[in-house]
């Protein structure tokens, strides 16, 4: 997508995101805030250039895109270098272990084209929203998918390296309203 | 997880889906995902089709086999998931236009993978773990 289409979904995301308890809804404010991470890292990915802003979006496979086909009727899958990117699946600093580690149901049955590369290096802001995306998501497998329960501890530090990866991403673009609703 | 671990987050994450306004169709249809993939994994555990350590995270990266096994035992709830994933691709990470009505299919699918969930009855078959 644009980045302000990411910028509009982050901001529906991120009111959305304030509805909901920490600990009574801890699995569905963790995927929101995940959601909303994933919209925000995509518009700063694609404000330095390291990522193409393209109408097409990715799917479960990763390097594979859908996109609307010029008649506007049906939907055409592609394998495309990195647009956006899906967080869960695709690590982003090349320094960090892969945030997804768990092997799929009966290995190899992951058709992967590979972790992608990126057009250009991260740029130093990039690279420390990087680290916060990783606190994040180190969170989604045991706690949300898993029963280790999200502690207090857990959502505090999810709450701040989010905080602290809106704060450089707001720095990278230029958000529509910087105060959402 | 146990069958039960997985009807609570399941039931819980649609407890919590009920608190998104419409507008933020995205977590209405991300909220239906995140459950159905739960009652998926209480049904696969309940069938007796994987053991309890054993949740599938993605029904899109699974093997060739695991995939037609699921589809031959529950194609409802393999279609309705699968449904869910392209809402996900088109307007969760995209900006295809419809996004409230898909997330008023994503809770019919959703209640359809619930029904079919606490239908399931164990396989008379019970796989290799």
């Amino acid at each position: 997508m644009k980045i302000a289409n990411h910028l509009e979904k982050f901001e529906r995301l991120h009111f959305a995101r304030q509805s909901l308890d920490q600990t009574g809804d801890a699995e569905l404010w963790f995927w929101t805030t995940v959601t909303a991470a994933m919209q925000a890292m995509n518009a700063g990915l694609h404000a330095v250039g390291c990522t193409e802003e393209r109408d097409d979006f990715p799917t479960q496979i990763m390097g594979v895109y859908e996109r609307l086909s010029d008649d506007e009727k049906t939907f055409e899958r592609h394998a495309l270098l990195p647009g956006d990117l899906h967080l869960g699946l695709a690590p982003l600093n090349p320094d960090s272990p892969e945030f997804i580690e768990m092997p799929p149901l009966n290995p190899p049955g992951n058709v992967s084209l590979g972790i992608p590369e990126l057009k250009r290096p991260l740029p130093d802001e990039l690279r420390i929203a990087c680290k916060t995306v990783e606190v994040i998501e180190e969170v989604r497998h045991p706690s949300i998918r898993g029963t280790a329960p999200l502690t207090r501890e857990l959502i505090v530090s999810c709450d701040q390296a989010y905080d602290e990866l809106i704060g450089i991403i707001r720095g990278l673009v230029k958000a529509p309203q910087d105060d959402a609703p | 997880m146990t069958p039960d671990q997985h009807r609570q987050k399941a039931e819980r994450i649609r407890q919590s889906t009920k608190k998104i306004d419409n507008s933020v169709y995205e977590m209405v249809i991300e909220g239906a995902y995140l459950s159905s993939i739960h009652w998926l994994n209480y049904t696969l555990h309940k069938m007796k089709v994987t053991v309890d350590a054993h949740d599938i995270v993605h029904t899109q990266h699974l093997s060739g086999m695991d995939r037609g096994k699921i589809d031959a035992l529950m194609p409802e709830v393999l279609s309705a998931i699968d449904e869910l994933e392209t809402f996900r691709t088109r307007y969760v990470r995209g900006n295809i236009a419809g996004g409230l009505a898909a997330a008023k299919r994503a809770l019919k699918l959703h209640d359809q993978v619930q029904s079919a969930a606490i239908d399931a009855a164990p396989f008379k078959q019970v796989v290799a773990e």
